[in-house]
């Protein structure tokens, strides 16, 4: 059974269709890459799924239990966590308090445990800053010695990690990635690659990254899914999407795209 | 890019004319008036000649100031040329000044401005004729421009302890009606009088001089000598350091606890009045500073609690339930997390100025309420709830100021404490979270509704407390006490003090609700000192008067940003800045 399953997925703005009747899957351990123009329902797509828009029709089932109609924080404790294509990270807060946010939805502590801090908060509160540190030390150095600085003072490509490193604390099993590689030069682009195939392999993720750098996604992904007007058309490997003629269609033809 | 030059000679006229126009202002507004009978130093100076001279100082101070031209470096000392534009700035104030004599001498500006009398120009212009008077306002104000660049000529420490000890000398001996009693009942007790440091409601000549060079020495050897205490605390071990703070600690509390031995009952009470506020300001600071929701119509909560207490407590009320505080504490509060989350769900979905608006309605709308024909049977309307039982704790009654002082700084204490452990707890990081952006918040497992709530809830709790002070302290509750002006009070005392810090909660307390008591003077002129402080502090300490840590490094970052801004449009080096879409 696939992690993720979607089908006949449907949204409406007004008269648009942003997704029309999308199918799509993505199994335990894969690395599915979204493609397509822009304004192709890409975004819209990874909204829906984290609840952040309610779908008009179709069916979202993650690990067997439907995500229709779930509010974004509980999409969150189900497993799935996501970046955002425009970096938002919690700019007055330090390095490791944003990685210690993403634990929030895996820990109980309330407003009584705050005030009192008994033997239970105290150990919770220890394994929160356990497991965010945990989550920075992926990135070797370059999170983990700037843990108490503000998150705002990092560098372009640092904050794009720790908002990799947010996603993960939260103990997910999906991670959706929107749009990693954007601003990024060569060089940080191929450490990006690497690294979403550590996430895979070390940490068993089943990673969906919506991306335009086509070598990027095709390092890195087992699965391409190309979506045009809201519509999914092709699905496969990154050979077989490359060479599909809708694909290559959307991209090159009537319409003026960016050159991948 | 043109660069332009700074002009030293336009800005000394500016700020002349800013300091001038202030001047006019403090006399217009009859403030100068006022001032001219509080003595700031015995039979040398009064708080209104002090209005001109502190006005003259500020403007050289502002010029003396070393400039560079963005990119370089600035220096740290000025040159001596800018004593000389210090000098002009303080010519153009004195001579702006003179120019008010001059047209209040000569138009009838008194149908306008009330508080010009002739009275006030003949002693603003010193007994003397308005030629001479131009003379001295003119060399006067040139001689305190001057006076207030020339500390810029000075290294930075000793430049700096000449301020604070002007300052400090001011400061204490506006203090007078607080710290002299004080003085008098301590120095009491080993046989020591004030009168060589106050002398007739301000600084004795001698005093003034002590505490101008005490003040200035020891900010200058604490400068020399206190990086070097500072790092070997910092050296030393944690458990070590443990013990230190929780020493200091308990010193602070012990000192507030023996306090009210030391002071008049009429202090007493102005400082539970600054101890109420604290409560409310750290309340709304949870909401506010911790949750990011501006919330302006706190009052609510204030005047919840004080009705509540009222009802239960009251012995005059057709109700008579007359209830023992045991119970009634508690149901106060419960009735107040109530209304919190009642006020709180229907404005869940708004942000920002809008939530303000609405909040600003409901802060409203809860004193029209009690005020209503149609609550009267309840609330009394404007005739309120009178003869509220003070409470009976060991033996006592708690309604005389000192007792009541006792209790509202255990309250503040309890308070204190509750607000530090929430913001370093998983609760207060999903607050944290939210304040910042509310959507990722959500989509990192906050739940936005919940957490929106327990904000409210618990902001309400704490502001409801302060209410049941409130209540037990007049004995009685009327409508009109719970004006907006008390929630927009407590929002400015919480900015003065910086947002989200609690020991700037306090010290916004004493200075916006604490100072203005105890300076009669002051007292009708406090909204305009309120207005001109805020002014000032945002402009030039924007993160408060006791910023937080987290606070003060924001506002570092954003303004380094800036720079480097400015540097990539100088087109000088710099890499080209990344681009971000959305």
């Amino acid at each position: 059974m696939s992690l993720l399953e979607v089908k006949g997925l449907t949204k409406r703005f007004g008269g648009l269709t942003a997704v029309d009747s999308v199918d799509f899957h993505v199994d335990q351990g894969e690395i599915v890459g979204v493609i397509g123009p822009n304004g192709a329902g890409k975004t819209t797509l990874f909204n829906i799924v984290t609840g952040f828009y309610d779908p008009d029709e179709g069916e979202m089932r993650f690990d067997g239990k439907s995500l229709v109609g779930l509010k974004p924080n509980q999409v969150t404790n189900m497993g799935i966590a996501r970046t955002f294509q425009a970096i938002r990270l919690f700019p007055a807060m330090t390095v490791l308090e944003n990685a210690m946010v993403g634990q929030h939805c895996r820990t109980r502590a309330g407003l009584i445990g705050a005030i009192f801090r008994g033997p239970r908060t105290r150990a919770e509160e220890r394994k929160i800053e356990e497991r965010a540190r945990d989550a920075l030390g992926f990135f070797g150095n370059r999170l983990l010695p700037r843990a108490d600085e503000l998150s705002s003072s990092l560098s372009y490509a640092d904050r794009r990690r720790l908002e990799i490193a947010r996603a993960m604390a939260t103990e997910a099993k999906l991670l959706l990635l929107d749009e990693p590689a954007a601003g990024m030069n060569p060089q940080e682009k191929e450490g990006l690659v690497r690294l979403i195939g550590r996430l895979r392999d070390e940490r068993n993720y089943a990673i969906v990254l919506i991306e335009h750098d086509m070598p990027v996604v095709k390092n890195v992904s087992d699965r391409v899914v190309a979506l045009d007007y809201g519509k999914k058309i092709a699905d496969g490997t990154y050979a077989e999407v490359a060479s599909n003629e809708r694909v290559i269609e959307a991209y090159l033809g009537a319409r003026h795209e960016e050159s991948a | 890019m043109d660069r332009k030059s700074i002009s030293l000679p336009r800005l000394a006229v500016k700020f002349g004319l800013i300091a001038g126009f202030a001047i006019i202002y403090c006399a217009a507004v009859g403030m100068t008036s006022r001032f001219f009978s509080r003595t700031v130093i015995n039979e040398v100076l009064n708080l209104g000649d002090f209005l001109f001279i502190a006005f003259c100082l500020i403007a050289g101070y502002a010029l003396g100031k070393p400039r560079a031209l963005p990119g370089d470096a600035v220096p740290d000392r000025a040159q001596p040329t800018a004593v000389a534009y210090g000098a002009m700035a303080g010519a153009v104030a004195g001579l702006t000044a003179w120019l008010f004599l001059f047209i209040a001498s000569n138009v009838e500006l008194r149908s306008v401005l009330i508080s010009v009398t002739t009275s006030l120009v003949e002693r603003m212009s010193y007994g003397g004729s308005l030629g001479s008077a131009l003379l001295f306002y003119v060399v006067g104000g040139a001689f305190l421009g001057a006076l207030g660049a020339a500390p810029w000529l000075l290294e930075q420490r000793k430049r700096t302890a000449l301020v604070v000890a002007f300052a400090m000398t001011v400061v204490i001996s506006l203090s007078e009606p607080l710290l002299r009693p004080i003085l008098t009942t301590v120095l009491l007790k080993v046989r020591l009088t004030t009168s060589w440091l106050y002398f007739g409601g301000g600084l004795s000549r001698v005093g003034a001089i002590i505490v101008f060079l005490a003040s200035g020495l020891i900010y200058y050897f604490w400068k020399t000598r206190g990086e070097e205490v500072q790092s070997r605390f910092g050296d030393m071990p944690d458990q070590q350091r443990q013990i230190i703070k929780i020493g200091a600690l308990v010193l602070l509390v012990a000192f507030l606890l023996y306090l009210p031995a030391i002071l008049t009952s009429f202090l007493a009470e102005v400082l539970g009045t600054v101890g109420l506020y604290v409560i409310l300001g750290l309340g709304l600071n949870i909401v506010i500073g911790y949750a990011g929701l501006l919330d302006l119509g706190y009052v609510a909560f204030l005047a919840v609690g004080s009705y509540s207490t009222a009802l239960m407590l009251s012995t005059r009320h057709p109700w008579g339930l007359e209830w023992s505080y045991l119970l009634a504490v508690p149901i106060t509060i419960l009735i107040a997390i109530v209304i919190g989350i009642m006020i709180g769900a229907p404005v869940l979905r708004l942000r920002g100025d809008y939530l303000a608006i609405v909040t600003l309605g409901f802060g409203e709308i809860a004193r029209i309420v009690v005020l209503s024909d149609w609550a009267r049977p309840i609330f009394g309307g404007a005739q309120g709830i009178l003869g509220i039982r003070a409470p009976e704790l060991l033996g006592t009654t708690l309604r005389e100021p000192e007792k009541l002082y006792y209790a509202i700084v255990i309250c503040v204490l309890i308070v204190a404490f509750i607000s530090v452990r929430l913001s370093k707890s998983r609760v207060g990081r999903a607050w944290n979270a939210m304040r910042e952006d509310e959507q990722v918040a959500e989509a990192m497992g906050i739940s936005i509704i919940g957490y929106k709530l327990l904000a409210f809830a618990t902001g309400a709790a704490i502001g409801s407390i302060s209410g049941i002070f409130f209540a037990i302290k007049l004995g009685s509750v009327f409508a009109s006490s719970f004006n907006i002006i008390v929630s927009i009070n407590v929002l400015a005392l919480i900015i003065l003090g910086g947002m989200g810090s609690i020991p700037g909660v306090i010290a916004g307390a004493f200075v916006l609700v604490g100072l203005p008591d105890l300076l009669r003077e002051f007292a009708d002129f406090r909204l305009l000192i309120y207005g001109a402080i805020l002014v000032a502090l945002m402009l030039f300490k924007p993160e408060g008067l006791i910023p937080s840590r987290r606070r003060k490094l924001e506002l570092e970052a954003a303004s380094e940003e800036e720079d480097t801004q400015y540097d990539k449009r100088a087109g000088e080096g710099g890499t080209e800045p990344v681009v971000t879409t959305t």
